[in-house]
């Protein structure tokens, strides 16, 4: 039999068209999934891929595009008779193939959804073992939103078959997918997972396929699959049929081709008639098979970030070497710190964000999985994954939401063997330290030889020179004088070997007072000298300045627009922070979070903790919580003050001996199967604002996981919040199992749907109509 | 089938359904959210999807095309009505992912946008509405998970307007629709 991944790289392949509307056609009634007909007449099923094949397709997908585990107990019964069907249609000719058409689960994925990544990689993966086992030529992952679920779903085949992948998704009007991914971005990550084709299916019909079909031109080097629906049903004298006519969608398909389409194929509303049109239509246009790329993108689920001659910036707050406060959060597992650092450095022009989560005394693979999905639930910029432990990388890169940058590999032959298997795996730009078992070289040729040995070796794990940035290394000045001359000679000597470079440009002030100066020096001369990528602090003027001139300055910064604004924005935030005028009292009021914690900090020179507490904060909340009461401030404002209380007590607690800031502990979650954690939230700041300190378990919780927390903390008070009539019965549960196990903690319950006569039902110590009772209990329990 | 992309400017935000969710009274000043609100704005993509079905009833069954259901709330919505919209709207993943990100980042900002995102939704489901009264005039419109009319219609109802495709909404196991910012209905149309 030919090989399909050869094929495709030598002539044009078609696909075939829609099956539900043909099977609709044959009988099928509406509202019957068509997967059934695969058991009840496999006949109909094999005559709809035999005139495919006879219209010119030369690859069927199966009638599976419905079946997974999630839907179907016996989903293997409806694989082997749908596979059946098309291999019998081949007539076991071998220029017919059969592609196992594996379609979305139907669920959304988290952290927006309620499917987990690993769950979707086992519903994926059952598909592909059995199309494998029962003869499919090719997996065919189509229809996806999601560029999460498309990953789920390549991961699946890749790691259960030996099966050419093919995969598109589908994009809307605005040339995104409905998750909001460009096309660049799922091509970068695809392409780095190995898929054997790309493209797109379905969408509003070809028209709106046109200005998509450049992007994968420009950006893809495997051969591009389309495969448009006949545009919108209409009905026509109560029958079904599609806006666009079989010609007219030869006729786009044509213009696709020319545009750089070479795998053709149908989607919704397609029939065998709009395949013949087709491959008439394109027959006299010769093939051409795609130019390979040399872009080094990375991409994240919406976006795709390019290295090339505008610099990008790599934010590298999210890492503990020398920051106490994050060793403090990766210690307490207190994500919410890390997710402010990662909206700040994104708000201050970060284009990448470093996560490194090392920490001796932590389990660095599990507090990796869970920096990497909660980080990419509050931002969309590419992730840097920087570790040196192999697990924590594989599993960052596993969970990872696009193709990520690895921090790093170095020239020893150990840390290529761990690093190369992993990129070629899953995908990803890698960060190439040029050091070795003999160290860093002191001249700038050793450093370049290293960068170059480590490019060979990398190819001969299959991974492209354009996914490879030489990071030539940065050394402290203050010892050895010409260190940055080095540095910059590397960067000269790589960009005239077509190589890119990366650097941690801070580490050239080490030892050093005043290091901002020398580091934006520093940075511009590297930026002079060709340096594509640094890592390096958002949140430095410094930095920031040397960058936005830099590009002001070269040509790439169109009317020197970003400077402007650049300009004009960054003094005024700093400004308003800093505003003198407002009180503590009043930023509170107020609810000015970053005046309170400013004005705190100022107070604090002068007074003592308590003093502030007493004399400052409390006063002012007990206004705010007055107004409320009285009906003359509501819940928004209350909520606001209550921000800049905490931000305020943040500062309070910097002065205090660890163990003595807080005046009591709670235990707050969302019952299992409950989603919402607006309400807990909102009690969770209230109680934070009068120095409370919540232990926050999320939504969605189950009673064991509250229990143990109880257990292991030895919290006496337990907030529960549901806000769903169906998910009130597991918080009774819930309360059933902490009196049963801990009968010392107290309950409290909230939520929409509860009354003081269902929270007496089901035995809670205490119902809160609202956050204040909360607070006032909670005050009242701990006084 | 219709399938329509709505653009921002065209949901008319409702004072009283904004202050309402945001537990403020209607004469209140919401120039203090004005940068969430703008932020909310950007990241709205409405689309909506509608499908025009027959109205059956056999006994206390109300079929819509191929869907059953029995409900009094329903039956009395759509009245003598031979002929239903059904239809789905949605403001977008956009709007559930800044959700999501403060839900994580901000209590105060996550409470202001999610309330406002819910007054934005029931704009988006009046606006489909007046898309549609342009086919045909409407009634009243009524939702799953309103009075007796069952959330466990609602995976019939996405189904039958393609709505994972061709709208992005998917079902948590909970029957919830994601994005979360969605809203399904049937409006009965008046008969000729």
């Amino acid at each position: 039999m030919s090989n399909i991944r050869n094929l495709i790289k030598e002539k044009r392949i078609f696909l075939d068209g829609g099956t539900g509307t043909v099977l609709q056609s044959m009988g099928l009634p509406a509202g019957t999934p068509p997967e059934e007909w695969s058991l009840s007449y496999p006949e109909k099923i094999e005559a709809l891929h035999r005139a495919y094949f006879e219209a010119g397709s030369n690859i069927v997908a199966t009638n599976t595009f419905g079946v997974n585990s999630l839907k179907y107990e016996n989903c293997e019964e409806y694989i082997k008779a749908a596979i059946g069907c098309a291999r019998a249609a081949t007539d076991e000719r071998d220029d017919r193939f059969v592609a196992f058409d594996m379609g979305p689960t139907g669920k959304l994925l988290e952290p927006l959804g309620d499917l987990s990544f690993e769950k979707a990689v086992e519903v994926f993966a059952n598909n592909a073992r059995l199309a494998e086992k029962y003869g499919a030529d090719l997996i065919l992952i189509e229809t996806m939103n999601d560029s999460y679920e498309t990953k789920a779903a390549v991961l699946a085949a890749r790691e259960n078959t030996s099966l050419p992948v093919f995969v598109t998704n589908v994009y809307d009007g605005s040339g995104k997918t409905m998750t909001g991914a460009a096309p660049e971005a799922m091509i970068a990550m695809l392409e780095g997972m190995g898929v054997d084709a790309v493209g797109m299916n379905c969408s509003l019909g070809p028209d709106k396929m046109l200005p998509i079909i450049e992007k994968f031109k420009k950006y893809a080097s495997v051969p591009v699959i389309v495969k448009p629906n006949a545009g919108l049903p209409v009905s026509r004298n109560g029958k079904t049929e599609f806006d666009i006519t079989p010609d007219e969608f030869a006729d786009y398909m044509r213009k696709l081709t020319e545009g750089g389409a070479s795998i053709l194929g149908g989607c919704c509303g397609t029939t065998p008639e709009y395949i013949k049109k087709t491959v008439e239509v394109v027959a006299d246009i010769p093939y051409t098979a795609p130019e390979k790329k040399s872009f080094t993108v990375v991409s994240s689920y919406t976006h795709a970030v390019e290295f090339g001659s505008d610099p990008v910036l790599i934010g590298e707050r999210i890492n503990p070497t020398g920051k106490k406060k994050v060793k403090e959060a990766l210690r307490n597992a207190d994500m919410s710190y890390l997710l402010s650092e990662a909206v700040g450095q994104e708000e201050k022009g970060a284009h990448i964000l470093d996560v490194n989560v090392g920490l001796p005394e932590i389990d660095e693979v599990e507090m990796m999985k869970s920096a990497v999905r909660e980080i990419q639930s509050v931002t969309d910029l590419p992730l840097q994954i920087d570790t040196t432990n192999k697990k924590a990388m594989e599993a960052a890169l596993r969970l990872y939401n696009g193709k990520a940058l690895i921090n790093s590999v170095n020239g020893e032959e150990e840390s290529m063997a761990a690093v190369f298997p992993l990129a070629k795996k899953y995908g990803g730009v890698i960060i190439a330290l040029t050091i070795d078992g003999a160290g860093i070289p002191e001249t700038a040729e050793g450093r370049v030889a290293i960068a170059e040995k480590i490019i060979a070796r990398a190819a001969e794990y299959g991974i492209d020179k354009k996914d490879i940035i030489v990071d030539p290394l940065a050394l402290t000045v203050s010892s050895k004088s010409d260190s940055a001359l080095v540095t910059l000679r590397a960067i000269e000597m790589l960009r005239e070997r077509k190589i890119l470079t990366s650097l941690g440009v801070s580490n050239i002030s080490f030892g050093l007072p005043e290091r901002e100066k020398i580091n934006s020096a520093f940075f511009t001369s590297a930026l002079e000298r060709g340096l594509n990528a640094a890592i390096m602090n958002p949140y430095s003027e410094g930095m920031m300045d040397s960058y936005n001139a830099y590009r002001a300055l070269h040509g790439l910064d169109a009317g020197c627009a970003d400077y402007i604004s650049y300009a004009q924005n960054a003094p005024k935030a700093e400004a308003k922070a800093q505003n003198t005028e407002i009180t503590l009292h009043g930023a509170i009021v107020k609810g000015m979070v970053k005046d309170a914690a400013v004005r705190a900090e100022k107070l604090l020179c002068d007074l003592s903790a308590t003093e502030v507490i007493d004399n400052h904060i409390i006063p002012a909340l007990s206004e705010i919580g007055d107004a409320f009461e009285k009906g003359k401030a509501f819940l928004p404002q209350l909520l606001m003050s209550a921000e800049a209380a905490s931000a305020a007590f943040d500062e309070v607690k910097k002065k205090l001996p660890k163990g003595e800031s807080d005046k009591g502990s709670v235990i707050l979650a969302t019952v299992k199967g409950d989603i919402h954690d607006i309400g807990k939230n909102i009690v969770k700041v209230l109680l934070e604002s009068y120095g409370y300190a919540v232990l926050d378990l999320g939504r969605d919780v189950a009673p064991e996981k509250i229990l143990e927390k109880v257990k292991e903390t030895g919290c006496p008070v337990v907030g529960l919040s549901a806000l769903m009539t169906t998910t009130v019965p597991a918080m009774a549960e819930t309360i059933a199992l902490l009196h049963r196990e801990a009968p010392d903690a107290k309950v409290i319950v909230g939520g929409a749907v509860l009354t003081q006569e269902y929270a007496d039902s089901i035995n809670a110590d205490k119902y809160c109509r609202d956050a204040m009772e909360a607070v006032a209990y909670v005050s009242e329990y701990y006084n | 089938m219709i399938l329509e992309s709505i653009d921002a400017a065209e949901l008319t935000l409702s004072v009283a359904e904004a202050a309402q969710r945001l537990r403020v009274p209607r004469e209140f000043d919401r120039s203090a959210f004005s940068s969430v609100e703008d932020e909310l704005i950007r990241n709205i993509d409405c689309k909506m999807a509608a499908v025009r079905l027959p109205v059956n009833r056999e006994g206390n069954v109300i079929r819509i095309g191929d869907m059953e259901v029995e409900s009094n709330n329903l039956s009395y919505a759509l009245g003598d009505s031979g002929e239903a919209f059904v239809f789905a709207v949605t403001l977008g993943m956009g709007v559930e992912r800044m959700l999501t990100r403060l839900s994580k980042t901000g209590v105060s900002a996550h409470f202001i946008a999610d309330a406002l995102s819910s007054a934005f939704a029931e704009a988006a489901a009046d606006r489909a509405q007046e898309i549609l009264d342009r086919k045909a005039k409407t009634k009243k419109r009524f939702s799953p998970g309103y009075g007796d009319l069952p959330l466990e219609i609602q995976p019939k109802i996405l189904e039958a307007l393609k709505a994972e495709k061709l709208l992005g909404i998917t079902l948590t196991d909970t029957l919830l629709m994601k994005p979360q910012k969605s809203i399904t209905a049937i409006v009965g149309i008046e008969n000729e």
